[in-house]
């Protein structure tokens, strides 16, 4: 038995590299629709229902970037107040955003104050 | 004897996916950095194509995303880089990393060139061609930490159905339905994954993925 086992190994090596390992994001439609809106602003309802369907999605992986696209659109739509939702939850789930998620929020929460000097 | 040949063969069919290639990439820097993050900047368009540059950028986050990387929210980016006087892509690209990195917080800068970007439309042979020159650049030192040329032709399948004139006409119309609309995503994807993926030669997974460091 044990050694049947070893002659599957090597067809296991070469199955191994020649299989995509299953995605970790539910990416959904995000470059096709961003590469849409690039050619075409009016496009830019069906970008924002693309990322609304992949951050409202139960069940996909929420991909790194996405929640703050997200809370991109709704800040330049004027939402502002969902916008910061948007940010605060990428900082949550991806710590390596905190630095730039407090400074959108900051930018929001004061737009009346001079930036400051980076 | 018999055991020991028996023992090698799995190495064999490890061995057999890699095709001899160019020699493994020293990742020193890249494993002293260790990056977590990879921002994301915009293009450098070396094509005449105009729209190249900004339809790669918006190719590379999630292959960046899946290889385990935090990846910059790519388009909120580029419209904060506009309003701060960096949206010119070939003035970033000469801009210090560290300072680029700082404004982010980032652990790593990637700079894309596109190289070609083009289709050629010649009787019985079209072909579509994607060049792309990457770069990563450590957000703390400036240093390179990774570096690759990636080039993608595709070429559609001439019919051969052993009538010339059906042959002809078939090709005509491949090569029209290319004219009108060639598309270059699937080659600028394969471009990103062959660049990302290739074991030795591409990015080690990141701190997302289960084997980070490794390939």
């Amino acid at each position: 038995m044990r050694k049947r086992l070893f002659y599957l190994l090597p067809l296991l090596a070469v199955t191994a590299c020649t299989t995509p390992n299953p995605p970790k994001y539910n990416w959904g439609n995000y470059s096709p629709a961003l590469v849409a809106l690039d050619a075409d602003p009016t496009t830019a309802g069906d970008y924002e229902a693309t990322l609304a369907k992949i951050v409202n999605d139960p069940q996909g992986k929420v991909p790194p970037g996405i929640y703050a696209e997200y809370g991109y659109v709704l800040q330049q739509q004027g939402n502002t107040s969902d916008a910061i939702a948007m940010y605060a939850r990428e900082k949550n789930a991806w710590p390596e955003s905190a630095f730039l998620m407090d400074k959108m929020i900051a930018a929001l929460q004061a737009p009346a104050q001079p930036k400051p000097a980076s | 004897m018999r055991k020991f040949l028996l023992s090698t063969l799995p190495l064999v069919g490890l061995a057999a996916c890699t095709p001899p290639g160019p020699p493994p990439k020293d990742y020193s820097a890249f494993n002293t950095s260790n990056p977590r993050s990879i921002l994301v900047v915009p293009v450098v368009n070396n094509t005449t194509e105009v729209d190249a540059a900004d339809t790669f950028l918006d190719t590379l986050a999630p292959p960046l995303g899946e290889r385990g990387y935090y990846v910059f929210p790519v388009n909120l980016v580029r419209h904060t880089m506009d309003d701060s006087g960096l949206g010119d892509a070939n003035l970033v690209a000469q801009a210090s990393p560290i300072r680029v990195a700082s404004l982010f917080g980032a652990d790593t800068v990637l700079y894309a060139t596109v190289e070609k970007w083009d289709a050629q439309y010649i009787l019985l042979s079209s072909s579509i061609t994607v060049q792309i020159h990457y770069t990563l650049k450590d957000g703390k030192t400036g240093a390179a930490l990774w570096d690759q040329d990636e080039t993608v032709v595709y070429q559609p399948q001439a019919a051969n159905g052993g009538n010339p004139l059906a042959d002809l006409i078939a090709d005509a119309v491949i090569a029209a339905i290319t004219r009108a609309h060639p598309n270059y995503i699937p080659l600028a994807n394969q471009a990103n994954a062959e660049a990302f993926n290739t074991p030795q030669q591409g990015l080690p997974y990141g701190p997302y993925d289960n084997r980070h460091g490794g390939f």
